[in-house]
């Protein structure tokens, strides 16, 4: 770049730094959410790296949901004879009791050894293995204080009674699971077996903790493994691998916080490009001058566009600033749901990416403007009339400098903050037809205001006028608005459309207890149990837990499945399989025959509409599961649509009559317990007498899914406050670029005799109708938005609640209306003449 | 110096054409003052502008310095007007943001590595400065300056490269009589002293008698090209239409002072 470039530069900002500086207010908007989000994901992946070990507590994990099968327990006893040391983790859910009430928990036993990595916190400070003992345990406060318990009372679980040694405060790979049933409780591993819960059948989870010898590569050692297990169903992971679904679920998230963030930064940058182009417009002539004195276009081009990269780097920085500021609030507004203590400090690699990102992002949409106003014709010094070029030219070319430098760099962006074409084309073509439907939507009202009629009073006559003023960032402000207003509503309404759909919205008579783990011989008993309370005894469910091995006679391997990640998941997790030849909870029959078909030989299943979706099957292909190691494979004969509004228990795979009856089994069921009473004492009277069956109560789990949801639509608002953000700067950026002229028309009002009152009536009549028909659009657009999500992506049942929507666009309105009024105190108290004198 | 061979300017004016410049001829020695004169609409500006090369022609060449500018591009033009031409317009055009003395280096620093340094730019618009008698207005932005200094300036700069031919628009026409006696002087001076080729558009009769030359210009044809003094020509101008001409001009000043106005309001 040339000293004239620089000098020019200088002197720009010398003349006009109190703009710029203003500007660069959007793109620090912009970036600023970015930043604030990047560098929290960044902390995480970092903390995650550092505790990789420690979150599992070993270098490597075999994971069963059935108990390690011979040549499983063989093959750890190779490892062990070749220098690992092995620990056996079992968790399962129970009910905890006292004399005083019960409660569910989630178990865990461990032997000493435990963990590898890591340690456990506990409430006195001291080492777990100091207290833990065959007859002790430790829990959660929350067990604690739930059964008004104190350290050194006692506990029973199943069969054992336990004393509690110490306070459970954290284990160091605990964090695994995004969602608990209940207090966490420790016991031995000889504690467990005293429990009498684990039994065959029961849901179980079997962790083998492996701690390597030095010399081992960990994943050598996980191949080495895997080749000898006798089939795919325990899962081997090393430490590096280890991908909770918390971390998962944290990971997606983030993403989808990039994608908020990034609304606000194109916002910002759209911002900028409109104020650059009202700001070249005024530049014209000194860029026609430049051309007489002999600069080139191309001189032109870097004066502007240096001018425009400081103002996109200012902004970035301060916006770099800000992010590296708020990083903790985004983590706060997570708090329980993150596995580890972030520990903040200022991450350069997201300030330089939200600087990089802010200022390419300023320069991408500022080089339209640029070079259009580039080929401003010198002759402009003769003749103020000159245009560079016709308009359907200029609009024609304005449209190819879009279309060839934005828009890229947006898809770009979208795809780069996504993480996944799939996603950020979504995010792409949503962002690009909502700000279409935005633009139109406003565009239709302010051509049909002033179709209305003529509005009676003075007062609103000028002030509907106003918003046609030129110069006025009407439709921009109203789409960044509006956009702002889309997405706070649309989450708040979604969110409590969801939180109706698990509570209030559940059918009158959904159950609200369910049972799981009921032994076969245990039926009679429960049956009596309830019975003794004055409830109906529920039909028991014969429940038997299997994995799919094969679909077709074609093995599963979930290592081949990563390009088709739905499958994937759908043959990933364990089913639990059910027998009986009827349809059931407003199941729907779509295809096929409920019932043996005897032309068929062998297994017969029914199966859910989803499953067939997602596994490409149809009637007559076969699928292969493995029962405790056995396979057995079924034909499919019919199809069902599930119906999960009814809240009973679904199963996606029902086997017909005759060939699951004799598999290890267990009983479930669920009914409804109207008064909470009467449920605390069923649950009560129920773990007395068969200790190993666990009740859970649907309104602590609602509870629980209630806080998540809470804690997500926190951190989405947060995001989306900074596109309000924006939208104001823009707004507060065209209210200083029409300020001469508003000057002069509040001036030639007050002249003609306009109280000063009046003439503020004025403009707040204007900034009330702009501020209105941004927060109308927008709280439309979240009307279709939120029912689009609610019925189609959640499959839930849409409602009109009046309340936030008003609520969004009186906010909308008033906070435009006090940008405007605010920004305006100074010309409202210019006296007539000194304007006039300028003149 | 300047040449001009069969030169026209034809516009389409809604769908019909609007012939501004009939082709003509005019060559112009190195050195000689010329000054064109006509009524408004004439096409006096328009010919100006064409020289400048802010304007192509329809048909026809120009010569300026031995090259032809009609073949040059946009950018070869930008650069050759920096080098062999100076303008002083009627309406001054300095630049808002910049200071009397930054906008003199201003041509100077867009030469760049061709021309002097900056330091030498600077020292080189401060004599500039000087020499249009404005030391002391030099940190003064131009809306801070009268109409006078603020075309003193505009001279300034218009000298700034030692440009062989200085182009005029109606230099004189926004002034008062004295500073636009001024102004002049400082024209002929630098015509004088720094053998500069002048070529100045004026209706102002007063004005065109201090040049060597007078081409008159209506409805687009060259009418009348003689030297002053030499006061019968073939085709005197009447002098009730020139009477006219003036007063039009003096109704017409309104307009470029509210350009002023929105220019030094950014």
């Amino acid at each position: 770049m040339s000293r004239f470039v620089w000098a020019m530069l200088l002197r720009e900002i010398r003349s006009s730094w109190k703009r710029m500086a203003f500007l660069s207010l959007a793109v620090a908007a912009g970036v600023g959410g970015l930043v604030a989000v990047r560098a929290f994901g960044l902390a995480l992946d970092g903390q995650m790296v550092a505790e990789a070990r420690s979150l599992m507590a070993a270098d490597m994990v075999m994971a069963s949901t059935r108990p390690f099968v011979p040549r499983e327990q063989a093959a750890l006893d190779d490892l062990q004879r070749r220098g690992a040391q092995v620990v056996i983790s079992r968790e399962f859910v129970s009910m905890a009791r006292t004399a005083k009430g019960t409660k569910l928990v989630e178990v865990r036993t461990v032997d000493p050894g435990y963990p590898f990595y890591g340690r456990v916190e506990t409430g006195s400070g001291r080492p777990l293995w100091e207290s833990l003992n065959q007859n002790t345990l430790v829990a959660n406060r929350s067990l604690l204080l739930h059964l008004g318990l104190r350290v050194g009372d006692e506990i029973r679980l199943g069969n054992g009674r336990f004393r509690v040694a110490d306070e459970l405060i954290r284990e160091p790979d605990g964090a695994v699971q995004l969602f608990s049933l209940g207090p966490k409780v420790i016991l031995t591993t000889g504690g467990g077996e005293a429990t009498g819960l684990i039994q065959p059948g029961s849901m179980v989870r079997y962790r083998a903790l492996i701690k390597l010898p030095p010399k081992m590569d960990p994943l050598l050692a996980a191949d080495r493994l895997k080749s000898r297990l006798p089939d795919r169903y325990a899962e081997v992971r090393t430490f590096d691998q280890a991908q909770p679904q918390v971390n998962r679920f944290i990971g997606q998230l983030t993403r989808y916080l990039n994608l908020v963030g990034l609304v606000a930064l194109v916002l910002g940058g759209v911002g900028v490009s409109s104020a650059i182009r009202a700001f070249l417009t005024r530049k014209l002539d000194t860029i026609a001058i430049i051309k007489c004195l002999g600069g080139s276009s191309r001189q032109v081009l870097w004066v502007y566009l240096a001018q425009t990269a400081a103002l996109g780097m200012a902004g970035s920085l301060m916006g770099a600033a800000l992010g590296l500021g708020l990083q903790g609030l985004v983590a706060r507004l997570l708090e329980g749901l993150l596995p580890v203590d972030l520990v903040f400090q200022p991450s350069w690699r997201a300030a330089l990416e939200g600087l990089a990102l802010g200022t390419l992002t300023t320069l991408a949409f500022s080089l339209p403007p640029i070079l259009e106003a580039r080929q401003a014709p010198p002759a402009r010094v003769f003749r103020r009339d000159v245009e560079p070029m016709s308009p359907p030219r200029q609009r024609r070319r304005r449209a190819v400098l879009w279309i060839g430098i934005a828009l890229p760099l947006l898809a770009g962006l979208s795809y780069w903050e996504s993480g996944s074409a799939k996603m950020g084309g979504i995010f792409f073509g949503g962002l690009l037809g909502a700000v279409a439907a935005l633009l139109l939507a406003a565009k239709g009202v302010l051509w049909l205001l002033p179709r209305l009629g003529r509005p009676p009073f003075f007062v609103w006559r000028q002030g509907l006028a106003g918003l046609y003023r030129p110069g006025n960032q009407t439709p921009l402000v109203v789409i960044s608005l509006g956009l702002g207003v889309l997405l706070v509503l649309a989450v708040y309404v979604v969110r409590g459309d969801l939180f109706r759909q698990i509570g209030v919205n559940a059918p009158q008579n959904a159950p609200n207890l369910f049972f799981v783990d009921i032994q076969p011989r245990q039926q009679t008993t429960f049956n009596r149990v309830v019975a003794g309370q004055g409830l109906t005894p529920p039909r028991l469910l014969p429940l038997v837990r299997g994995r799919i091995q094969d679909l077709n006679g074609k093995p599963v391997r979930l290592d081949d499945l990563d390009g088709d990640e739905e499958l994937r998941r759908t043959v990933s997790f364990e089913y639990a399989l059910t027998y009986r030849d009827t349809l059931e909870n407003g199941e729907e029959l779509l295809s096929g025959t409920m019932g043996v078909n005897p032309a068929i030989p062998g297994p017969q299943v029914s199966v859910a509409d989803w499953w067939v979706e997602r596994t490409h099957l149809g009637l007559g292909d076969t699928v292969t599961v493995n029962i405790q190691g056995l396979p057995l494979t079924a034909t499919i004969t019919s199809i069902r649509k599930l119906n999960w509004r009814s809240r009973q228990i679904n199963f996606s795979l029902v086997f017909m009559p005759g060939f699951l009856e004799n598999a290890p089994q267990v009983f479930t069921t669920a009914m409804r317990v109207e008064d909470t009473a009467r449920r605390v004492a069923l649950q009560q009277a129920l773990s007395q007498a068969l200790p190993n069956v666990t009740s859970i109560d649907a309104e602590g789990v609602i509870h629980t899914i209630q806080n998540i949801m809470d804690r997500i639509a926190a951190v989405v608002q947060f995001m989306a406050a900074f596109t309000i953000a924006v939208g104001m700067v823009i707004l507060a950026g065209s209210l200083s670029t029409t300020k001469y002229q508003r000057l002069r028309e509040v001036v030639l009002l007050k002249t003609l005799g306009a109280a000063r009152l009046r003439v503020a009536g004025v403009l707040a009549v204007e900034y009330l109708l702009l501020g209105g028909v941004a927060g109308g659009v927008g709280a439309a657009a979240a009307g279709v938005l939120s029912w689009g999500l609610v019925t189609r992506v959640f499959q839930g049942e849409w409602q009109w609640h009046p309340l936030p929507y008003l609520a969004a666009w009186a906010g909308a309105a008033g906070l435009t209306v006090l940008m405007g009024v605010i920004g305006s105190l100074d010309i409202l108290a210019k006296k007539p003449l000194e304007v006039l004198r300028e003149e | 110096m300047i040449q001009i061979k069969w030169l026209s300017k034809v516009l389409a004016s809604g769908g019909q054409p609007l012939t501004i410049l009939h082709p003509l001829e005019l060559s112009i020695p190195r050195g000689q003052f010329v000054a064109v004169m006509g009524p408004s609409g004439s096409g006096k500006s328009t010919l100006l502008g064409l020289m400048a090369g802010l304007d192509t022609p329809t048909t026809g060449e120009i010569h300026l310095d031995g090259q032809e500018i009609t073949r040059m591009n946009e950018d070869q033009l930008a650069r050759f007007r920096g080098r062999t031409l100076g303008f002083v317009f009627q309406t001054f055009q300095l630049i808002p943001s910049l200071t009397a003395l930054e906008n003199i280096s201003l041509p100077l620093e867009i030469r760049g590595g061709r021309g002097a340094s900056f330091r030498e730019a600077s020292a080189r618009a401060q004599q500039l400065l000087e020499r249009v008698g404005l030391t002391a207005r030099g940190g003064h932005y131009p809306a801070q300056l009268s109409g006078g200094e603020q075309q003193r300036v505009a001279v300034a700069r218009a000298f700034a490269c030692r440009p062989p031919v200085l182009l005029a628009d109606e230099p004189t026409g926004n002034l008062d009589s004295a500073n636009g006696k001024n102004v002049m002087e400082l024209l002929r001076q630098l015509h004088r002293e720094e053998g500069v080729t002048l070529v100045l558009v004026t209706h102002d009769q007063e004005v065109a008698a201090d040049a060597q030359r007078v081409v008159t210009i209506k409805d687009g044809r060259i009418v009348g090209d003689h030297t002053p003094g030499n006061t019968k020509t073939d085709k005197p101008p009447k002098a009730k239409t020139a009477k006219n001409q003036s007063a039009k001009d003096q109704t017409a000043k309104g307009k470029p002072n509210r350009a002023k106005g929105g220019g030094a309001a950014p």
